[in-house]
């Protein structure tokens, strides 16, 4: 499985995409926190474009104050798994759609049936992670302190979430045509 | 204070640990779960890899190395592996040697229909036509809800058969047991679905696409071209 993903990941396509969603995610946990300060500045008429561009990038730099080691480390790797995922699951609906061409039907290759299989575990996931970011900007951190990593928890089911939709789909991608009984 | 200190260290040692546990584990799990092996089977069922003088053969009578497969000719999966079986035929002529078994499944309304189909025409020497001509057809004659023995008398037509010799083997139990002696064989060996493969007596996981498969068959020959030297 670790030699496919591989395989998959050396083919430029795949690798760009899974950058382009990993920096998505990232900029989203970063920029989530500072969004009051965000919308501001952006719809601020005396900043110029350079100034926005600037507190956006200056933002990135957030990883290192505003979340701790832990939290700073599901964050990327969730960024990164996020990734991971989306390139992989295009992987597999190009894959399952050559295969349909030849003689193996996939009847789950609706459009239903790719959003929900996109936003099924994959979002989940993304969504705990988003979860804990909303619970501390809308004020319910006190919320978040009763739990017994303050919140982290989120982060962990996140990061657990993330690698178990990447195995469930390289499983998928692994199986051969069979009819059962 | 310094308690607090050493508290928070230990459980940040902790976490950290739960996390790379947790990693190191997820991609070793990952690693065994895409690993598959030929699966030995009992010695009591060896005698079904024994190739009877009925059984549908192709390939070189000195062939190295035996695959057997259970087919089902309504299935999709086994439309799938009919044109990588009939590569591998044609790139190892002399060395593999492929036996075809009937296993019509009993959700697919016309399995057994084409089953007897083929082996009506089997009596007439065209095993190997009809059974071409099915997998090429199926999509225009598969997944129908009820039999439709109509369509295969086309394709008997097809083939120049004599018609009526056909449909009275159709229906004669001589045809029916023939397919059965094999859906039993498959049965006994635990296959579970189609098409199943047995490579020299031992179960083969359905290869991922025809380099798999190629790569698999040419192992088998090149070890049992050893055993050969080294006897």
């Amino acid at each position: 499985m670790v030699q496919q993903l591989l395989t998959i990941f050396t083919r430029p396509a795949y690798a760009l995409i899974a950058s382009m969603v990993g920096v998505t995610v990232f900029s989203v946990a970063v920029w989530l926190p500072n969004l009051k300060l965000i919308g501001t500045v952006i719809t601020s008429s005396t900043a110029t474009t350079i100034e926005k561009v600037q507190l956006l990038m200056s933002l990135y730099g957030g990883i290192t104050t505003n979340f701790t080691v832990v939290s700073a480390l599901y964050t990327i790797l969730i960024a990164i798994l996020f990734g991971v995922y989306s390139a992989l699951f295009v992987y597999y609906i190009r894959t399952m759609q050559a295969k349909n061409n030849g003689a193996v039907s996939v009847s789950a290759l609706g459009v239903g049936g790719v959003v929900s299989g996109f936003f099924g575990i994959g979002c989940a996931a993304c969504g705990t992670f988003i979860l804990t970011s909303l619970l501390t900007f809308g004020g319910a951190s006190t919320f978040l302190t009763l739990l017994p990593l303050g919140g982290q928890e989120f982060g962990f089911l996140g990061v657990g979430l993330l690698v178990y939709a990447i195995y469930s789909l390289l499983k998928k991608l692994n199986q051969s045509p069979v009819c059962s009984i | 204070m310094g308690s607090d200190t050493n508290n928070n260290k230990a459980f940040q040692i902790a976490v950290w640990t739960i996390f790379i546990v947790a990693i190191v584990g997820s991609l070793i799990w990952m690693r065994n779960a895409g690993t598959s092996k030929n699966e030995a089977v009992s010695p009591a069922t060896a005698d079904f890899f024994t190739v009877a003088p009925d059984d549908y053969v192709k390939g070189g009578a000195n062939a190295k190395v035996t695959l057997i497969e259970y087919i089902d000719f309504e299935c999709e999966a086994c439309g799938a592996y009919f044109p990588l079986v009939k590569q591998l035929e044609q790139e190892f002529p002399n060395d593999l040697r492929v036996v075809l078994r009937y296993f019509p499944l009993p959700g697919h309304r016309n399995g057994m229909t084409a089953a007897l189909a083929v082996e009506a025409s089997a009596r007439q020497g065209k095993f190997f036509e009809m059974h071409d001509l099915l997998f090429t057809e199926q999509k225009s004659w598969g997944e129908k809800p009820a039999p439709t023995p109509a369509v295969f008398e086309k394709y008997a037509e097809q083939l120049g058969l004599d018609m009526a010799a056909y449909k009275v083997a159709v229906a004669s139990p001589e045809v029916k047991a023939r397919v059965e002696r094999d859906v039993n064989s498959g049965k006994k060996l635990g296959n579970t679905g189609t098409p199943s493969f047995y490579l020299d007596g031992k179960k083969l996981p359905n290869p991922q696409g025809y380099e798999d498969f190629k790569k698999i068959i040419q192992t088998a020959i090149d070890k049992a071209s050893s055993n050969q030297t080294s006897q």
